[in-house]
């Protein structure tokens, strides 16, 4: 015996007929149901809309309010299913729990990797692991949370490229999130000097780029470090500071490693040569 | 009473008395007279120069300007006897190798035995103190304070005939077509002043208008009053105080703040730290009233302040 007989079986002992529903479904019913479907989608789209604006106008702002955006779109999308459903099938508390358990066979098996997306998205909204606005590196991929739907999160990579994950994946892969919900982020640039060069002066000159930057933010819990390590052939001077704004990190980089190595020139620090037998393929 | 609006230079400005300037006052007088190294922040027309001014009459110590060209001499100068210096921000310039003089004069300042006074733009020295840890070297920091609108009031009518006030006419509509468009064509917008005024309104036009010259100049005295001349009028009422408008990018923000940071700064640096886009950009700055130029010097004008101080509090530059 299946699970998808047991639960007919259980529908036809609790008189879960459309004779035994509340309600007429008749053509003005699903006709109301698909306006009332319109009108959330059409709905829950302007009022991303709106968020969306209102937080790009306030950038110190700007991922406190796109994190409702997945919230108030499941609000929306709650309200009107239980416009729909409830008038239409005015279900005592017996048939409530006989609906419930023929809704879980049919999830069961035909629709079990949609329902886990969205479980993954009632998940993703609840304990919030990432934000709409955040950077992530999610299935290998690396961007601007943009969107969080209830199936799936939509990235922009750097590259502007939109990657669509299900939030199923959620479960299975390590989520590594730059930013956790603020507009400042860590950002590392590198910079390569030879190995017989003044350290302490390459440390001084990446220190002051990066302070010195248009984009750089400082504060007590967001400092400014520069560190160097020794490498086979070169000298690796690693500065690490903070943008104020997420979306600038690579502009950030840009900036401090044109102006720290045009520095290095006129300070004649010498950079490393390319190895002799280098092959750029 | 009426302002002839037709004066194209607003009479000057007698600067506040120093005590209205600090809520520590009494502490501040004591430093003096402890001898001790003090630095004063206060934002650009803020009063600043009137503190260091009472500051070297107490101390009956020379005010100067130290020369960013001549190192030697300004070592000298702060380790000769009490001192008053102004404008300490232009001992650095925000460029890899622009610190070293701000360096110097540290060492200095850190090995004087006698009362040093030094006052600095306080957005140069918010940034100077989280990247130098400029505050280390004082004894004692004072930041200049925002007058409250009653303050901005008695300020303004004991040095302008301030004119009839009128309310705003709540009668506008909220919907403006006034300032916006996409690809040529306006398109309707709110205007959050008028709906403002309809759901707040405020009985007293003359509370109303020096509550927002406050809120524009975050009560800044020389901001608040150059706000002022900018609106003068008979028949003026809250709403036409403005300040100059202006939309920029992420490098134009850049640029004011650099200009918020410096007051008066060298046209050279400033090409050198914007780049190629520096001519367009300062020429859009001037032509909005935010700058005025006095030879190779580039100067934040007083309206121009809350421009600067709103976009890059904006865009979150440092």
């Amino acid at each position: 015996m299946t699970a998808g007989s047991t639960a007919v079986r259980a529908g036809r002992a609790l008189n879960l007929t459309p004779e035994g529903l509340g309600a007429t479904v008749d053509a003005s019913t699903v006709l109301g149901a698909v306006v009332v479907l319109v009108g959330a989608y059409v709905g829950a789209k302007l009022l991303a809309f709106g968020l969306s604006v209102a937080a790009e106008r306030s950038p110190s702002r700007r991922i406190t309010i796109k994190m409702f955006v997945p919230i108030v779109k499941v609000i929306v999308y709650a309200v009107a299913l239980y416009l729909i459903l409830i008038p239409v099938l005015d279900l005592t508390a017996a048939q409530l729990f006989a609906v419930s358990g023929l809704v879980g066979a049919a999830i069961g098996f035909g629709l079990q990797d949609l329902v886990s997306g969205v479980f993954g998205g009632l998940i993703l909204i609840t304990e919030r692991p990432y934000q709409v606005g955040d950077k992530i590196t999610i299935d290998g991929q690396y961007g601007e949370v943009v969107d969080i739907g209830l199936r799936s999160t939509s990235v922009q990579t750097p590259g502007d490229s939109t990657v669509v994950v299900q939030n199923d994946q959620l479960f299975q892969a390590s989520i590594v999130n730059a930013n956790a919900g603020d507009p400042e982020m860590l950002v590392t640039v590198d910079v390569a000097i030879a190995s017989e060069a003044d350290t302490d002066e390459a440390m001084a000159v990446l220190r002051e780029a990066l302070i010195t930057s248009q984009y750089v933010h400082v504060s007590d819990d967001h400092p400014v470090r520069v560190r160097v390590a020794d490498e086979v052939t070169h000298q690796r001077i690693r500065g690490r500071a903070y943008v104020g704004d997420h979306r600038d990190e690579l502009a950030f980089a840009s900036d401090v490693t044109r102006r720290a190595r045009a520095a290095f020139e006129r300070r004649d620090i010498e950079t490393p040569e390319l190895p002799a037998r280098y092959d750029p393929e | 009473m009426a302002v002839d609006s037709s004066a194209d230079v607003p009479p000057p400005s007698t600067p506040p008395t120093p005590e209205r300037l600090l809520s520590e006052f009494e502490a501040f007088e004591e430093a003096l007279a402890a001898d001790r190294t003090i630095a004063v922040a206060g934002e650009p027309y803020a009063g600043r120069g009137a503190l260091l001014s009472h500051a070297a009459d107490a101390l009956g110590a020379e005010r100067v300007r130290l020369d960013p060209t001549d190192p030697g001499r300004i070592r000298a100068e702060i380790g000769g006897g009490p001192l008053v210096v102004d404008d300490c921000q232009q001992l650095y310039t925000r460029r890899i190798g622009g610190f070293d003089l701000l360096r110097d004069v540290l060492t200095a300042l850190s090995d004087a035995d006698h009362a040093v006074v030094t006052g600095w733009n306080d957005r140069a020295w918010a940034y100077l103190d989280q990247v130098e840890s400029v505050g280390e070297v004082f004894a004692e920091s004072f930041s200049i304070r925002q007058f409250s609108p009653d303050e901005l009031e008695a300020y303004v009518r004991d040095r302008r005939e301030v004119p009839e006030i009128e309310g705003d006419n709540l009668g506008d509509s909220i919907v403006s077509t006034d300032d916006r468009t996409w690809r040529g064509i306006s398109v309707p917008s709110l205007d959050f002043g008028v709906l403002n005024d309809q759901i707040w309104p405020t009985p007293e036009p003359t509370k109303s208008f020096f509550s927002r010259l406050c809120a524009l100049s975050r009560g800044n005295p020389g901001v608040a009053l150059a706000v002022f001349d900018r609106a003068s009028r008979d028949g003026v009422s809250p709403s036409d105080l403005e300040t100059p408008a202006v939309d920029l990018d992420e490098t134009g923000d850049f640029l004011l703040r650099l200009l918020l940071a410096g007051e008066r700064s060298d046209s050279e640096i400033l090409a050198d730290r914007v780049g190629e886009r520096y001519g367009r950009l300062l020429g859009r700055l001037d032509r909005a009233g935010i700058t005025s130029r006095d030879g190779d010097s580039v100067i934040l004008t007083p309206v121009g302040v809350p421009t600067a101080v709103e976009r890059t509090e904006r865009r979150r530059i440092l």
